[in-house]
């Protein structure tokens, strides 16, 4: 996941991780947060950004039982 | 209903086992069908929040970007096939996402509403622009910013240098294989790069 206004950890540096994980072909998938907070945007309640990582861990959850 | 049939149809042209990109995947139902009954590994692309979330959901993978941006992070030849359903209409650089699709994926496949429909034709000689099933909108509400016919993405396939393997209509979840530029709401083309 980014956010579009990370400076610090840009979607730019996500996408090469995605194209790396891809190239490879392992499963990923990535969301892209459209919000103008910066590098603290996930420090805030997003919940665009709540909602998919939960989706993911709920995922997690249900292959390991 | 026919919308499920109708994609039962397309993924009837996706082969067991391959690897699977969709470009505009909606909510992942088409990708988790695939993986469920064909044994398919899937990626899809989107752009909307709240689809990429439904993807997410539903144990499908899915990567956020916008069509519009290309296709550069994947390599060439990098998918057996790679999807383009009822998203063609949407984009704005259709050429150019056409061509990527041929670069990306061995082999392509494309669906779209078919302006030459025998109901719009009727209704485009009565004066009015279609509202259909498959064109349900007004003309002023429309996301559907390319509107093409079955001959006039066969006359662009040429042009592209593209190889088409199979063209057919289909009209409520049905093949039509006879007049397909007359008889069908939808368009589907299969293709290489030539």
């Amino acid at each position: 996941m980014s956010f579009s206004t990370d400076w610090r950890f840009s979607p730019a540096r996500s996408r090469e991780i995605v194209k790396a994980l891809l190239d490879n072909r392992l499963d990923a998938s990535y969301a892209e947060i459209d919000a103008p907070h910066g590098h603290d945007a996930f420090l805030l309640d997003d919940p665009r950004y709540h909602a998919v990582l939960k989706a993911r861990f709920d995922r997690l959850a249900q292959e390991l039982a | 209903m026919s919308e499920i049939k109708d994609r039962e149809r397309i993924a009837s042209l996706v082969p067991e086992g391959s690897r699977v990109l969709d470009l505009g995947c909606g909510g992942g139902e088409l990708l988790a069908y695939l993986q469920a009954t064909r044994g398919c590994q899937g990626y899809g692309i989107e752009i909307d929040d709240a689809n990429v979330l439904a993807c997410v959901r539903r144990g499908v993978n899915v990567i956020q970007l916008n069509l519009e941006d290309g296709l550069a992070i994947f390599e060439d030849q990098s998918f057996d096939v790679v999807l383009q359903l009822d998203t063609m209409q949407h984009l704005r650089n259709t050429e150019k996402m056409l061509r990527e699709t041929a670069r990306v994926g061995r082999v392509g496949v494309v669906s779209f509403p078919n302006f030459a429909h025998w109901p719009n034709r009727l209704r485009v000689l009565s004066g009015r622009m279609p509202v259909t099933r498959a064109l349900p909108y007004e003309w002023y509400d429309t996301p559907n910013i390319r509107v093409g016919t079955f001959a006039d993405f066969d006359t662009l396939a040429r042009k592209g240098g593209l190889r088409i393997l199979d063209a057919f209509g289909v009209h409520e979840g049905e093949p039509i294989r006879w007049f397909p530029n007359w008889r069908a709401s939808v368009a589907v083309f299969k293709f290489e790069r030539g």
